[in-house]
């Protein structure tokens, strides 16, 4: 591998990384770490939550640079605990430039849980959260049933049509609203609220808020803005996913108290 | 609240916890201490809540104590921490407050609105905070050496 070979693996590892939720500054000690080990000179790294800069001296003459934009994904742990390995792996000196590209490569393969188990799971969560937020036996099975709905709606409707994120977002809240007031005014369920809190539980920024926040505390100002943009934008699509529903249903059918 | 009612929460997080932990594409084989993590969290914040009231002090404390347990389990399983502390923190993150805050929002109610905004943004600084000082505590508490094949795994 030549110089410049080198240095887009240093970057598609570091990509990789963040991509799939890694910490920022673990991805610049991976990119420093990697840069080290495949003799990069002169390498610098700035790393934000949906982008990389980086820049090192190739041939020992010329600087390069190289930008990449990273947007906000789904977090991927499973591929996190893929890369740490190969990150330590790198660093203790054990793997060439090819072979760390090979295992990259397969890292980028792994696949996560099947659409079955991941809808199931979201309907667990939903079940869950909605009875430790205070509902009862009865309204945590609705929210399962709701939860499940909206991972279903999420992979089979959502990502089959490449709907945009904002409206998949506002989409699928009033989804699991409307499904929710429909049990509700059949009789099934006793707290509405409850129930629809824990099954837009799974859509909620709570990682991603908190995330933010702890960017701002690490210096990462613009990384922590980023954050904190995305995670207001997606409470307010909820929030108008969630309240529409809840305005036109009430206006139409009364029966909820706003 | 009686024991009981309190073990049954306490499972109910871990349940939920693990289920998160699948969405968030965790291995399998750490399913159970994710779950674990979640359920520790959960004990601690309503333990504190019960004793002192405030749930923001709760959720730091029990931040704090699920951020150090991440720890213990990362070096216990070879794995990083951010494993088991995203998914342990989603029982503690505000996603009720969140949600409450943009439904008022939404029904132009102003005083609601503000308070639950506020809580939102006091509930995101307690899990910061306490993630930042589990994360400074000394590494030899959890079991690292000054070993060489160690050095990516060693927490900033």
């Amino acid at each position: 591998m030549n110089q410049k070979e080198r240095f887009d693996l240093v970057l598609r590892l570091g990509e990789t990384l963040l991509a799939n939720g890694g910490e920022i500054f673990r991805t610049n000690e991976l990119m420093q770490a990697a840069a080290a080990q495949f003799g990069l000179e002169q390498f610098s790294t700035f790393t934000i939550a949906n982008g990389i800069f980086v820049s090192a001296l190739v041939n020992g003459e010329q600087y390069s640079c190289q930008v990449r934009h990273v947007p906000l994904n789904p977090i991927h742990l499973g591929r996190v605990e893929a890369m740490n390995d190969l990150s330590r792996r790198i660093a203790s000196g054990q793997l060439t430039p090819e072979e760390a590209g090979e295992q990259l490569e397969r890292v980028r393969a792994i696949r996560g849980a099947r659409s079955g188990a991941q809808i199931f799971a979201s309907g667990v969560g939903s079940g869950c959260f909605c009875f430790l937020f205070g509902g009862t036996w009865f309204d945590s099975a609705m929210a399962f049933l709701a939860g499940c709905l909206l991972y279903a709606f999420i992979l089979m409707v959502c990502g089959r049509f490449h709907i945009r994120k904002v409206m998949t977002n506002v989409l699928s809240a009033a989804l699991v609203t409307l499904l929710c007031c429909v049990l509700y005014r059949v009789g099934l369920g006793q707290q509405l609220d409850k129930m629809i809190i824990g099954s837009i539980f799974p859509l909620v920024p709570g990682v991603p808020l908190a995330t933010s926040v702890r960017n701002f505390m690490e210096n990462d100002y613009i990384a922590g803005l980023v954050r904190l943009t995305d995670a207001v934008l997606v409470a307010g699509c909820i929030a108008v996913g969630v309240g529409s529903v809840m305005v036109v249903w009430s206006a139409l059918l009364g029966g909820i108290s706003l | 609240m009686s024991w009981s009612a309190l073990l049954v929460e306490v499972l109910a997080a871990a349940v939920g916890t693990v289920a998160f932990s699948v969405l968030f594409q965790v291995n399998p084989k750490h399913h159970f201490f994710c779950g674990l993590v979640g359920g520790i969290g959960w004990f601690i914040y309503r333990l504190v809540t019960q004793i002192t009231g405030s749930p923001i002090l709760a959720t730091f404390v029990a931040t704090l104590v699920l951020g150090a347990c991440s720890r213990w389990f990362s070096t216990l399983r070879r794995t990083p921490t951010i494993v088991f502390l995203i998914c342990g923190i989603f029982t503690l993150v505000p996603g009720a407050a969140i949600y409450y805050c943009a439904y008022h929002l939404f029904l132009n109610e102003g005083a609601e609105t503000a308070y639950y905004a506020g809580m939102t943004l006091k509930l995101a600084v307690a899990i910061a905070l306490g993630i930042l000082v589990a994360y400074s505590l000394p590494a030899r508490l959890f079991g690292w050496r000054r070993d060489a094949d160690l050095l990516f795994l060693k927490e900033k």
